[in-house]
């Protein structure tokens, strides 16, 4: 009689015994985050906003360490973390957040849940019509794998993203995609409806080696602006060959990448040796066609040197420059910071300092020109302006009759200093003229002025009425 | 008790003077079919479309009616009540801004038995007028009673920019009556001119004042308009504000913000002046005058005045009050903000490119961006000044499809510059576009547009090819300089 030994039996069916013995694994590897978090109210910036709670997975990796989705963190009040098969939250706090790049690592402080805990080994990229497997942690806190194929690349910035075939019923986003016995990626967005999406594993890599030095120095920022060249007028104009593709450099920022050594006008063929086409594209070698960001931002270091071949006055020439960080020149509009804004309660009028979620609406007159610095003009901080200071709105006063309905327009200047950024209003109050704070606003508006030496009580009684717990917030002051 | 009231308000009745078959005579029907312009396409023209209002006769073998009822008329009738005949009529003035026409009959069998009616004065609120017109296209006459609810200033839809004084009434107004006499006490006390969409049983028509202000315009054979001082200025309700700008306690008036270019003020009043009197009369600090016991705007006092005449306005300038004459002008820009009618659309098709100068009509026709919108609104108020800013913007409206434009995926895109010159108006942007060099380069306003580079061989091959593909059989329409 012929037998089979177990040990025979195993070597069978081998993908089904490795994918018993992964759950185990995973089941050390996985956490569920709980987050409940209160952002700061823009529209009385004096206050927070209401508390949030979010959900969301995360991934062990690395003893005590676990990789998540930096937005699930933001603002955070309490973060909690619980494993599979346990109701049980432990505490943990907030390591580091890149809000750009997406991810966030939690460190757990209790010394149990830590030695419990095993990380999960980052493994190879996955790539086009590769299958693998989704995990995350359900509502009862059950391990639950589902399966997902790469259907696309994208580079978004500082991000490598992927996109799925499925979408996946949500315990919250940052489920880890697993195969082989490691970290694939981690789902970025599963807005319903829609297929995910992935934060790959070189955004991953490239953001855990950022620590190994000691030294975060994060993702090189943007700093080019370009235009496609698959008109051939534009082609034409820009001098190219027949056979030669790339893009035209229509602007370059003070202080950011490629200034002092890029000029507008040339053309860039290639950068660190991948030839672009003309919508900016080049061919990676595990995703295929990506846009050329990834090049500049995607897979670099703040401070990298990329070398680029260009086309400059009808000649090819070979250029190097540093690709500097997001935060050598802030943008006019930028993205809001997380922590605290600043503000300024004066004589009724909130000043803020615009960022691209400011929630503007759109047909006031006041949004439309708000409207025209975050999309066509809001990259380009000047000697003039670094930041563009505006009237939210007005607590209603005495002191501003006539002005209740002054809304998102942009101070220009306060009693004759041009207004740069929202410090420059505190430091403009203290030389009023000729007895009044005098506010200049752009475009063809009424001056506000207040009584110089009235200007504190005004402010009190506003503060009183309407409950202002603090008249202004800049950074530096005592918050 | 009940029937004293009936009685009293018979009594009143709007028609106690004239009589009907006089009625039937002088206020006649218009036909009209009108034929506007297409300035999404400019080079074609949409279907026509008939309508018809409501004229009577003013005297001088002449027929006042709204110049809506004739704008843009390409055929045009009237026939009396009580005959059977139509009668060929033209425009003689067309005011497109206060909504009056005046129509000539060559036929002088039109004339015959037909007495004009007289103009009268403003009725007063809450007495009893009567519209007389031809309602939703019936041919007999028709009468309406009602009373006269409020005299206030409004818009006059029909150029989509001007305010006048208009009078409400508790009568609808419906299509067909536009143009025809209100009637009180035997005379005519108002044009019927529009209603109100979402209200019922409310209708509105030009005052006496509009009317004889429009007679008086085109005595000298032409009609000139409303004069317009142009000014843009803001309320002053902030005491510190006052005391800042220097006005003495217990005074009031308008902060100015900026004189229009090309309007009345222009470099004579400035920002931070303050408007305190206009002909004598003080302006209230929310920009309000008190004539005969109503609030009415500043602007009221130049509705009575012609261009050409002059306006003395009191103004406090740093502390000082000046008087300052201003003679009259018009709003005097070449970008309007009304609407143009029975005039063409300028365009320009260039190989698959059509570019038009920007205009209210453009806008209205194409619904444009909320953005262009605001722009062009914005310009004469935030951007331009007199002589050093262009007169006209211009934009390039559409790609058309053809292989020579693949990926160009311009819309409503402002020109900024011609090889790097900065067209002043359409006429100097088709010179420059048009000049003698084989590559044209065209940017436009904006972040990050790309610029067009037009090459003068392909160009042309496409022109023709488009041309004739797409059916435009006229390729431009540019207005000769004035």
């Amino acid at each position: 009689m012929r037998t089979i030994s177990p040990l025979l039996l195993a070597l069978l069916l081998p993908p089904l015994a490795a994918a018993e013995d992964l759950a185990p694994k995973l089941r050390a590897a996985l956490v569920k985050v709980d987050v409940a978090a209160q952002s700061w109210d823009m529209n009385s910036p004096w206050q927070k906003g209401p508390v949030q709670t979010r959900k969301g997975q995360g991934v062990v990796v690395e003893p005590g360490i676990v990789l998540t989705l930096a937005r699930l963190v933001t603002d955070a009040q309490l973060v909690e973390v619980s494993v599979a098969n346990s109701a049980r939250r432990y505490p943990a706090r907030v390591k580091h957040a890149d809000l750009p790049v997406g991810l966030a690592l939690l460190e757990i402080t209790d010394e149990e849940l830590r030695g419990a805990l095993v990380p999960l080994p980052v493994g190879e990229p996955v790539k086009l019509d590769d299958e693998f497997d989704l995990y995350q942690l359900g509502d009862d806190n059950t391990l639950q794998r589902y399966t997902g194929r790469v259907v696309s690349a994208a580079s978004d910035g500082p991000r490598l993203q992927l996109r799925l075939n499925t979408t996946l019923p949500g315990s919250g986003d940052g489920q880890a995609a697993v195969k082989g016995g490691t970290l694939r990626g981690l789902v970025s967005a599963t807005s319903r409806g829609q297929e995910g999406t992935l934060l790959s594993v070189e955004t991953i890599r490239r953001y855990l080696s950022d620590f190994e030095d000691g030294v975060y120095r994060g993702p090189p920022g943007p700093g080019l602006w370009i235009q496609p060249l698959l008109r051939d007028d534009l082609r034409a104009y820009h001098g190219l060959a027949a056979g030669q593709h790339g893009i035209a450099i229509t602007r370059l920022m003070p202080g950011r990448t490629g200034d002092g050594v890029l000029r507008e006008g040339d053309v860039i063929l290639a950068v660190d040796g991948y030839d672009l086409d003309d919508e900016g594209k080049f061919t990676h070698e595990v995703h295929g066609r990506l846009d050329a960001s990834y090049l500049f931002q995607g897979r670099r270091y703040a401070g990298d040197r990329a070398q680029a071949r260009i086309l400059r006055d009808g000649a090819v020439q070979e250029v190097e420059f540093e690709l500097k960080p997001a935060a050598a020149a802030e943008a006019l509009v930028p993205d809001r910071a997380p922590g605290r804004p600043e503000f300024l309660m004066v004589g009724g009028l909130v000043l803020l300092e615009l960022t691209k979620d400011v929630n503007i609406g759109r047909r006031s007159a006041g949004a439309i020109v708000l409207r025209r610095y975050t999309e066509r003009a809001g990259w380009d901080p000047s000697p003039d302006r670094k930041q563009v200071v505006f009237v939210d709105h007005v607590l209603s006063d005495v002191a501003n009759k006539g002005f209740e309905e002054l809304a998102y327009v942009v101070l220009e200047t306060v009693n004759g200093q041009k207004i740069r950024e929202i410090a420059d209003v505190a430091k403009a109050l203290e030389a009023p003229q000729d007895g009044f704070h005098v506010f200049r606003f752009e475009g063809v508006e009424s001056d506000f002025v207040i009584p110089a030496t009235k200007l504190d009580e005004i402010n009190q009684r506003i503060a009183k009425n309407y409950k202002v717990s603090l008249l202004r917030y800049l950074a530096g002051d005592a918050g | 008790m009940r029937k004293a009231l009936v009685f009293l308000l018979l009594a009143a009745s709007a028609l106690a003077g004239p009589d009907l078959e006089k009625l039937r005579a002088s206020v006649v029907q218009v036909q009209v079919a009108s034929q506007g312009e297409d300035y999404a396409m400019p080079w074609r023209r949409p279907q026509p479309e008939g309508s018809s209002g409501t004229a009577f006769c003013i005297g001088d073998g002449r027929l006042l009616t709204n110049a809506h009822v004739v704008s843009n008329a390409r055929e045009l009738r009237v026939k009396r009540a009580d005959r059977a005949k139509w009668y060929q009529a033209r425009v003689l003035f067309a005011g497109h801004d206060c909504d009056l026409a005046v129509l000539a009959v060559d036929d002088p069998d039109l004339w015959r038995e037909m007495q004009p009616l007289e103009i009268g004065d403003s009725p007063a609120i809450q007495s009893t007028v009567a519209t007389v017109g031809y309602p939703m296209g019936g041919n007999k006459l028709s009468i309406t009673e009602g009373v006269v609810s409020r005299i206030e200033v409004q818009s006059y839809s029909h150029s989509y920019a001007d305010e006048h004084l208009a009078i409400q009434i508790d009568a609808a107004i419906n299509p067909g009556n536009s143009g025809g006499p209100v009637m009180q006490d035997g005379k005519v006390v108002g044009v019927a001119f529009q209603g109100q969409f979402f209200a019922q049983n409310i209708g509105y028509m030009i005052p006496p004042t509009v009317i004889r202000h429009f007679l008086a315009d085109i005595e000298d054979g032409r009609y000139d308009g409303y004069p317009d001082l142009g000014l843009y200025t803001a309320e002053l309700q902030n005491d510190a504000l006052r005391d800042y700008l220097g006005v003495p306690a217990g005074e009031s008036g308008i902060l100015v913000l900026k004189p229009a270019p090309y309007a009345s003020c222009v470099r004579l009043l400035e920002r931070d002046d303050v408007l305190q009197r206009i002909d004598g009369i003080p302006i209230e600090n929310d920009g309000t005058i008190r004539v005969d016991g109503e609030f009415l705007g500043y602007e009221h006092i130049v509705e009575g005045k012609q261009i050409g005449e002059t306006v003395t306005l009191s103004v406090r300038r740093k502390g000082e009050l000046k008087e300052i004459p201003v003679k009259l002008r018009s709003w005097g820009a070449r970008m309007s903000p009304s609407i143009a009618y029975d005039e063409r659309p300028e365009y320009l098709v260039l190989g698959g490119y059509v570019f038009v100068p920007l205009t209210t009509n453009y806008l209205m026709a194409t619904r444009a961006s909320d953005d262009l919108v605001y722009y062009y609104q914005q310009y004469y108020k935030t951007v331009a000044e007199e002589g050093k800013s262009r007169e006209q913007l211009v934009i390039l409206s559409q790609v058309l499809p053809d292989a020579s434009t693949r990926y160009r995926t311009y819309q409503n895109a402002i020109v900024a510059s011609v090889d790097g010159k900065v067209p002043n108006d359409f006429r100097e942007f088709v010179a420059l576009v048009e000049g003698d060099k084989d590559l044209v380069k065209v940017e436009f306003e904006g972040i990050n547009i790309p610029p067009l580079v037009l090459e003068r061989g392909k160009i042309a091959e496409a022109h023709a090819r488009i041309c004739r593909n797409l059916n435009i059989a006229e390729d431009r329409h540019v207005e000769e300089a004035k």
